[in-house]
């Protein structure tokens, strides 16, 4: 690289002097040219008055003049200035000062001469490496054009101080952490620039090889800064997207399995909400499966993060019909194989974030209804209850007991849950059918409650099963009574 | 931690920096507003931090170097500050009370500025959130303040959790948390209260630093014994170069005077997290990345 330095600098030398022998040739043939004036009369001029606008030419052209000679002092003087710079050469105390300050008076002679300057700054301490990478990452932002070959250049620069061939040449102050931030920071910007298929399918490898890394700060900081950098801009590749999902299980294939990969996942979840509006609908509806799934092992704060994430997709307007629908089923799924223990105390904000979810795609379907109320109410201790099946060889009827139950009619539909005492009860999870619930703490407080509707359902470790019941309507006197039954197994959470 | 400022904005909030000093008795959090007030109008801040914390404005004795201030935390955290920005935006503390950042001069907030608990500060109590009133701003041009919130041991253990992790939320995702789940969690008798003031924040206008830094600092021991990870991209970590501040601080900066919060990157900023962990979970994280 060094070796283009020479060059180049001769090359900007010839092409400000050929611009002066240029303005200078143009200017003098103006002046000279009796054309110029050859349209404008006597008559019209008034026959002297080709001399202020010669004296405005001749203003202008020293004035261009001026300028160019101006910066041929300032080329000259940066050209003398790298030269000290280049004798300077060596680890040395003033080292990162001067090129610091050499950076600096660079930056405004263009993004050419700027980047000989970097390619001359040392890095024998991971803390010049780093300021080496930062000068690099505001050239690039300077550009208003990069080259493909810039483009080039910046990525192997990026990628050897990530993958850290030179790293036992560096000293502290600094530390290798932050070599590898600085990098991933300026390759992120560069992402927007990679063009060039190659290059696109270089950046995901580099993606994947750095989130297989054992080296867990390079695998935070590919999730942070580079990978959504590159999903924002190339949503369509499915390599890119089949990774993002594997960040967001953890850099896994299945779940996090330790607390770096719960970073990482968190990491990814929260940058998810940054993109969105980027991705296409079945791209973004992949994502937000694979965060449902880390979201459902651990709510606080993967689940706040996913829920944030599709907030932003609903606002958005993100999500197509179809893949909100297969949202909705699956957020609906989830909630319904999470019951009971969803609606446990300490699991409310999931509970609640789940189901406005649900009602605000229900929304976006034209279909208003009120958001499901809070948690039941969790009787303490044994309430008996029976729940009678109506049957042509006669009533089937399945004993258990009352876990949690509702009692007002706003918002949702009111309902409970009963917990069979014989678990190999008959568990019909397909088809909700009417039945009759008989809840029968003590003799003096019977509630029967007609034409309720059951659906067994099996919770999620695959031997618990409960029935969930919707009341339909309640009478007051039922209502009355559920009242009753709340104050006598008071809700103790 | 979010500002707002409730009247029509003639207010600019230059520079925030948050240092975040967690320890064994609870959490201290100082915040540092560096503001421009382009008119004589009074006006008056909104600040807002999720939990039960305490305010103070503590800016006499963090800006101004008396014989009082110089032992205090509060100056002991100026001078790191001073020491942190000599190789960034040098940050000069003059005894005029004028605080000078980069080129721009800030003067030292009176000491009659009201800080004013609109609801909170109920210690050890477990509470959404905690709102306070800072003014009035009277006089136009630059100036700093600096607010104290302390935490609680038992607000703070709580807020740990048995996975001995902390977040920090700011901007829109800080009004998310609250609003989607410390609400929703709240029990207490006075949830309208809270609903009411919160409401009031929202409908205020909020301010957006220019730059913000965050720091965690542990200004008692020699070492930190926490450690800080950014899920935001635009906090980006600045290497600590005071060789005596290597273990006991993390620095992170959003934008700079001349890139103000990376918006070019990414223009949709609306909130940070940052996760702060117990380097005991660490130590074992990579005892057990040994072991396997």
């Amino acid at each position: 690289m060094e070796q283009a330095v020479g060059p180049r600098c001769h090359s900007l030398a010839r092409q400000l002097t050929t611009g002066l022998f240029a303005w200078s040739m143009l200017s003098t043939s103006l002046l000279a040219s009796p054309q110029l004036y050859a349209n404008v009369s006597p008559q019209q001029s008034g026959g002297e008055s080709s001399s202020p606008a010669r004296t405005a030419l001749i203003v202008t052209v020293i004035i261009l003049l001026t300028a160019l000679i101006g910066l041929i002092v300032r080329f000259m003087e940066l050209r003398r200035a790298k030269i000290e710079l280049e004798k300077l050469k060596g680890p040395s105390a003033d080292w990162i000062e001067t090129a610091e300050k050499m950076f600096q008076r660079s930056r405004c002679a263009g993004s050419a001469f700027c980047k000989e300057v970097v390619c001359l700054s040392l890095s024998d301490t991971f803390e010049s490496a780093a300021r080496r990478l930062t000068n690099i990452g505001i050239l690039l932002k300077q550009g208003q054009a990069l080259s493909a070959s810039d483009i080039g250049w910046a990525r192997d620069e990026f990628v050897s101080s990530c993958d850290g061939p030179k790293w036992s040449s560096l000293n502290s102050p600094g530390n290798k952490e932050s070599v590898e931030t600085k990098a991933l920071e300026c390759y992120a910007f560069i992402a927007s620039k990679l063009t060039d298929a190659t290059r696109v399918h270089q950046a995901i490898e580099d993606c994947r090889r750095w989130l297989r890394s054992q080296r867990q700060h390079l695998r935070k900081e590919t999730v942070r800064l580079l990978l959504p950098a590159l999903l924002r801009i190339k949503p369509q590749e499915i390599d890119l997207v089949n990774l993002y999902a594997e960040a967001i299980r953890g850099g896994r294939q299945a779940q996090p399995q330790s607390r770096d990969d719960e970073d990482i996942s968190e990491l990814a979840l929260s940058r998810l909400r940054n993109v969105v509006s980027d991705l296409t609908s079945p791209t973004l509806l992949m994502l937000l499966q694979a965060g449902l799934s880390v979201a459902a092992e651990r709510w606080d704060p993967q689940g706040f993060m996913w829920a944030e994430t599709v907030r932003a997709s609903l606002r958005g307007k993100c999500l197509a019909q179809t893949e909100l629908a297969t949202l909705a089923k699956q957020v609906s799924a989830h909630e319904r194989f999470q019951e009971p223990a969803i609606l446990e105390d300490g699991r409310r904000p999931e509970y609640e974030a789940l189901i406005s979810i649900l009602a605000d795609v229900r929304k976006e379907f034209g279909i208003l209804c009120g958001v499901r109320p809070k948690n039941r109410h969790i009787a303490t201790g044994q309430v008996p209850a029976w729940i009678d099946f109506p049957s042509t060889r006669g009533q089937t009827r399945i004993e258990g007991n009352l876990g949690n139950f509702s009692f007002t009619n706003s918002g949702w539909q009111p309902g409970a849950w009963v917990t069979p005492n014989n678990s190999e009860s008959r568990v019909n999870n397909t088809d909700w059918q009417l039945a009759t619930l008989t809840i029968d703490p003590n003799s003096d407080l019977r509630i029967v409650l007609e034409c309720v509707q059951v659906l067994g359902t099996r919770l999620q470790d695959g031997h618990t099963c409960g029935f969930r019941i919707k009341f339909g309507g309640l009478t007051s006197e039922n209502r009355s009574k559920l009242q009753d039954l709340a104050c006598r197994f008071p809700d103790t959470r | 931690m979010n500002l707002a400022s409730i009247n029509q904005s003639d207010i600019a909030i230059e520079r925030v920096i948050e240092s975040v000093e967690p320890g064994k008795n609870g959490c201290r959090i100082w915040i540092d507003m560096f503001l421009n007030k382009t008119s004589c109008e009074p006006q008056n801040l909104l600040l807002l931090h999720r939990g039960s914390l305490r305010a103070a404005n503590v800016t006499s004795e963090s800006w101004l170097h008396t014989d009082d201030s110089s032992n205090g935390k509060a100056f002991s955290l100026t001078k790191r500050i001073t020491q942190l920005h000599q190789k960034l935006e040098p940050l000069c503390v003059f005894p005029s009370a004028c605080v000078m950042v980069g080129d721009r001069g800030y003067r030292v907030s009176n000491a009659s500025l009201r800080l004013q608990t609109i609801v909170g500060e109920e210690h050890g109590q477990d509470i959404p959130f905690s709102l306070w009133e800072i003014g009035e701003f009277t006089s136009s041009g630059r100036q700093v303040v600096r607010v104290c919130l302390s935490m609680s041991r038992e607000a703070f253990e709580k807020e740990l959790g048995t996975d001995q992790t902390f977040y920090t939320y700011g901007g829109g995702m800080l009004l998310d948390k609250i609003e989607h789940e410390d609400f929703i969690s709240y029990r207490g008798a006075n949830a309208e209260v809270f609903r009411r003031a919160f409401l009031i924040f929202k409908s205020a206008l909020n301010v957006i630093p220019d730059v913000f830094e965050y720091l965690l600092v542990s200004l008692e021991s020699a070492e930190l014994q926490w450690e800080a990870l950014p899920l935001s991209h635009f906090l980006s970590p600045q290497i600590v170069f005071p060789e005596e501040l290597q273990s006991n601080t993390q620095w992170f900066v959003a934008g700079t005077a001349e890139r103000p919060r990376d918006s070019e990157l990414d223009p949709r900023y609306d909130g940070f997290v940052v996760k702060l962990k117990h380097s005991e979970v660490w130590n074992k994280q990579w005892a057990h990345a040994a072991t396997a």
